[in-house]
């Protein structure tokens, strides 16, 4: 009612901006969570353990990218590399926990 | 609008594979770990094929995760509006009217008491 009106609030439907991110968020956090016991097991120490990390998720990323995008980012996120980037740290701290839990788990206390 | 989407039972299903696998490897690393032990060796990396097992459940799980989640939407509302009946629309509080021609027509109409 006051002021102009943005275009972009007629050009989206920011429901389902808050529903994509909040799927994209589900699966990357329990990615993480998969990815920190596969570090455990694996007994990754250092910067291995983050570079395994980010491997793995470009790795889900793309598999994101092709299955529920499919291929076509723009259709689903306002900026069409949100598909590579969101969550990605979000799911660092999970991911440290089940990396940490496991490899004492299996290396530690044997 | 949002409305809540059926589960895939197959994804689940992958996701249990999965994490039976990765449950297997875990295991077998832990008794790698005691034989190394039992035996005063050494740990130099763990044998090749729990690695591979482990790779193939971490690969079957993302799958297995991309599947149970919800499907994307599209964001566009463009492409929702032409999903919408122009009924619907019409209907919206924004277009109630209350100063129709009901005042003029019922005028002298009283009601029985």
């Amino acid at each position: 009612m006051s002021g102009q009106l943005n275009p972009e609030d007629a050009l989206y439907v920011d429901m389902f901006i808050a529903k994509n991110s909040q799927t994209m968020t589900f699966i990357r956090s329990s990615y993480s969570a998969i990815l920190g016991l596969a570090a455990g097991i694996l007994g990754l120490t250092n910067w291995s353990g983050f570079v395994f990390y980010f491997v793995g998720s470009a790795f889900l990323s793309t598999l994101v990218f092709l299955v529920k995008a499919k291929a076509s980012p723009g259709t689903y996120f306002r900026s069409p590399f949100d598909v590579f980037t969101e969550g990605v740290l979000g799911g660092l701290l999970s991911y440290i926990l089940f990396w940490t839990l496991l490899y004492g788990i299996i290396h530690v206390y044997d | 609008m949002a409305v809540q989407q059926a589960p895939s039972h197959l994804g689940r299903l992958v996701c249990l594979f999965a994490f039976l696998l990765l449950l297997h490897s875990g295991y077998s690393t832990f008794e790698h770990l005691s034989y190394l032990k039992a035996i005063d060796g050494h740990e130099s990396g763990l044998p090749q094929d729990i690695v591979i097992e482990l790779m193939a459940s971490v690969a079957i799980f993302g799958l297995g995760i991309v599947m149970v989640a919800d499907d994307f939407k599209e964001i566009l509302m463009e492409t929702e509006m032409a999903k919408q009946t122009i009924e619907s629309l019409d209907a919206r509080p924004s277009f109630y009217g209350f100063s129709h021609r009901g005042r003029a027509v019922f005028r002298n109409v009283s009601f029985k008491k």
